[in-house]
């Protein structure tokens, strides 16, 4: 069976990401134990001993090209011992900092050695010295046995979460970054079942064993860290963010030379050279992934990885307004001479504004703002009647951009700008503001 | 239960400076309901400076003093809070925490806390299920709340997080009127 049989590649699910942390093989198969100082209420340790092993072999089974195991060690008396340099990974229930609030279930930490182990996607990897699995004592937890014989009450099930967590260990971060991630283009959803599904997915739920199943997210990542690989990053003379239209070349490094690779490069184009230049025409982030195939003898001798770096390229347009306003921002009405700023500047590109400044000028003065503000949407206390003029200007990689508004706070402060509805906004905007935007283009 | 000794070696002899600590979780899910029945103190105010600290075991923390508006549950005995989240930069010793909530100063923000029972720490709860910015909507000119994390190798500016798309938009008074509600008639939580 090659391992292109056994992965089942879908090229609708590329999620995984990594810690940076990796194991050098040296050290592999691994020891673990379990702290013999553990207490937890709700599961026995000797039973817990034997579902962490079983979250451990649930990777050496489902992941076999990547021959990575771990066997529990004795139990140590001192937990200090875990400390040594031993590469034992120990396993507490207890957790003395307090890192673990109500809302985690359990966390892994790993520390890492000053050896480079290689550089990945422009990031440098470090080998692995030492990991450490805490799991919430005030958790309420279920054994596989127990879980199988249909007794689980809204427990959760901790072969599942140590899958979940030994994940971790490995060197693999969360399928999804983050619950509210940033609608990276070309990104997989985090709302995709398949990617749901994966036992790297950022959340667990009770009474729920799917995470004791690696999907070919998991096992993609991993065979990433531990397997041929080929890593990649845009060259030195290529920037990752700018403005559009934005030019990026790419190289490969390989592990093994492949026998083909295929690059998508987020926007829907893709190339079968071994290093491509491509052009972004639009703004937005993008998600790049090399697909590199090699071919070998024995099971695990074909291979496929697959390269996917987020959010890799940010391309940015000049600093607009969101869709649906014409201008950059608009203003309310408070109280007196307090003014509400509304920002309307589009913010759906995270990262392609990187500062803001407001300039309040009183009267004819032109050369020096009474304020200067940095808030996004601030309120700002004009101070009198007068007229004002107001200049925002922003910034970011795409370039500068500034635009003004009179306030004559004469015929505002009787007026109807209070109001919160966009049309309206607009209309107390034209009667207060003498209508007047200049817009300066100064990138 | 922490690598008291490695850190702190690597402090000494500045050989890790360049290696990342990484600590990775599973988090529960939780609505809103559970949120404030798991909750020790739920409170809205303004980040008024962020900055990082190692404790005695060697863990990196993200520290946020936050001026307290409003209390919704519990009691924060001042109207200074210090809310703590793992990882962060220390002394050129980076720690990456996957789901961690992040700061940035003059943030307004309507937190979930537990409260640690040995350190007394404040969290966010479920790290950044537990965090909300509040903004303007420029749309219904009226204040909403969201969650936004970017991971932890971008840099965090609550001022130029993306807008939720519309159907996303969670105006700060249902928010705070569900809260409210599930204050009053708590849910049972496992």
């Amino acid at each position: 069976m090659s391992l292109l049989a056994f992965l089942t590649l879908s090229n609708a699910a590329h999620a995984w990401s990594h810690t940076q942390n990796v194991w050098p093989r040296s050290s592999l198969p691994l020891t673990w134990y379990l702290s013999s100082a553990t207490v937890d209420d709700t599961i026995e340790m000797d039973v817990a001993a034997v579902d962490i092993q079983s979250s451990f072999d649930n990777w050496t089974i489902q992941a076999p090209c990547a021959e990575v195991s771990a066997t529990k060690a004795e139990q140590d008396a001192n937990i200090t011992a875990s400390f040594k340099k031993d590469n034992r990974s120990a396993m507490t229930f207890e957790d003395p900092s307090d890192e673990l609030d109500s809302g985690v279930l359990a966390a892994t930490l790993c520390q890492p050695t000053a050896d480079s182990a290689f550089s990945f996607q422009g990031k440098n990897y470090f080998y692995t010295y030492e990991c450490d699995i805490a799991y919430n004592e005030t958790t309420p937890w279920i054994s596989t046995d127990r879980f199988e014989a249909g007794m689980c009450g809204g427990e959760y099930l901790l072969e599942a979460v140590s899958t979940h967590e030994i994940g971790h260990l490995w060197g693999l971060g969360h399928s999804c970054n983050d619950p509210n991630d940033d609608g990276t283009k070309g990104d997989v959803p985090c709302d995709n079942p398949e990617v749901q599904n994966a036992s790297m997915f950022w959340t667990a739920n009770p009474c729920d064993a799917h995470q004791m199943e690696l999907t070919s997210d998991d096992v993609e990542g991993l065979y990433a860290l531990y397997g041929p690989y080929c890593s990649f990053e845009a060259t030195a003379s290529s920037e990752r963010s700018g403005g559009a239209p934005l030019e990026v070349c790419f190289s490969s490094d390989c592990s093994e030379s492949p026998g083909s690779v295929e690059w998508n490069f987020g926007d829907g184009n893709t190339s079968a050279e071994a290093s491509p230049c491509h052009t972004y025409e639009e703004k937005g982030q993008y998600s790049v992934v090399l697909t590199s195939n090699g071919d070998g003898e024995g099971e695990c001798g074909a291979w496929q990885d697959v390269q996917r770096a987020r959010s890799y390229v940010v391309v940015c347009g000049l600093p607009e307004p969101a869709e649906g306003f014409e201008g950059l921002f608009s203003y309310a009405h408070d109280e007196e001479f307090v003014y509400q700023l509304i920002n309307q500047v589009d913010t759906s590109v995270y990262g392609c504004i990187e500062s803001i400044q407001w300039e309040v000028y009183e009267g004819d003065n032109v050369d020096e703002p009474t304020q200067t503000l940095a808030a996004w949407s601030p309120k700002v206390d004009l101070g009198g009647e007068g007229k004002y003029r107001v200049v925002l200007t922003v910034e970011g990689p795409g370039g500068q951009y500034a635009e003004e508004i009179f306030i004559d706070t004469g015929e505002v402060k009787g007026g109807s700008c209070s109001t919160t509805s966009q049309g309206a906004s607009f209309a107390g905007l034209m009667v207060g503001a003498a209508a007047l935007f200049l817009r300066r283009r100064r990138a | 239960m922490r690598s008291l000794l490695v850190p702190l070696a690597a402090v000494a002899s500045g050989w890790a400076l360049s290696a990342t600590d990484a600590e990775a979780t599973t988090l529960r899910t939780l609505n809103t309901g559970e949120m404030v029945g798991l909750a020790d103190l739920i409170v809205r105010g303004t980040v008024a400076e962020v900055w990082t600290e190692r404790d005695a075991n060697g863990v990196i923390w993200t520290r946020a003093q936050v001026t307290v508006d409003h209390v919704y549950k519990g009691d924060p005995a001042t109207d200074l809070l210090i809310v703590d989240q793992l990882g962060g930069t220390w002394a050129g010793l980076r720690s990456d925490v996957f789901s961690a909530a992040r700061f940035s100063a003059d943030e307004d923000v309507l937190l979930f806390i537990d409260q640690g029972e040995r350190s007394g720490r404040n969290l966010p709860l479920g790290m950044m299920n537990g965090k909300y910015t509040i903004r303007l909507d420029p749309y219904s000119r009226a204040p909403i709340v969201q969650r936004f994390a970017p991971s932890a190798d971008r840099p965090y500016d609550h001022r130029f997080i993306p807008l939720p798309p519309a159907a996303q938009r969670v105006p700060l008074a249902d928010f705070e009127a569900q809260i409210n509600g599930f204050v009053a008639a708590p849910v049972e939580v496992k």
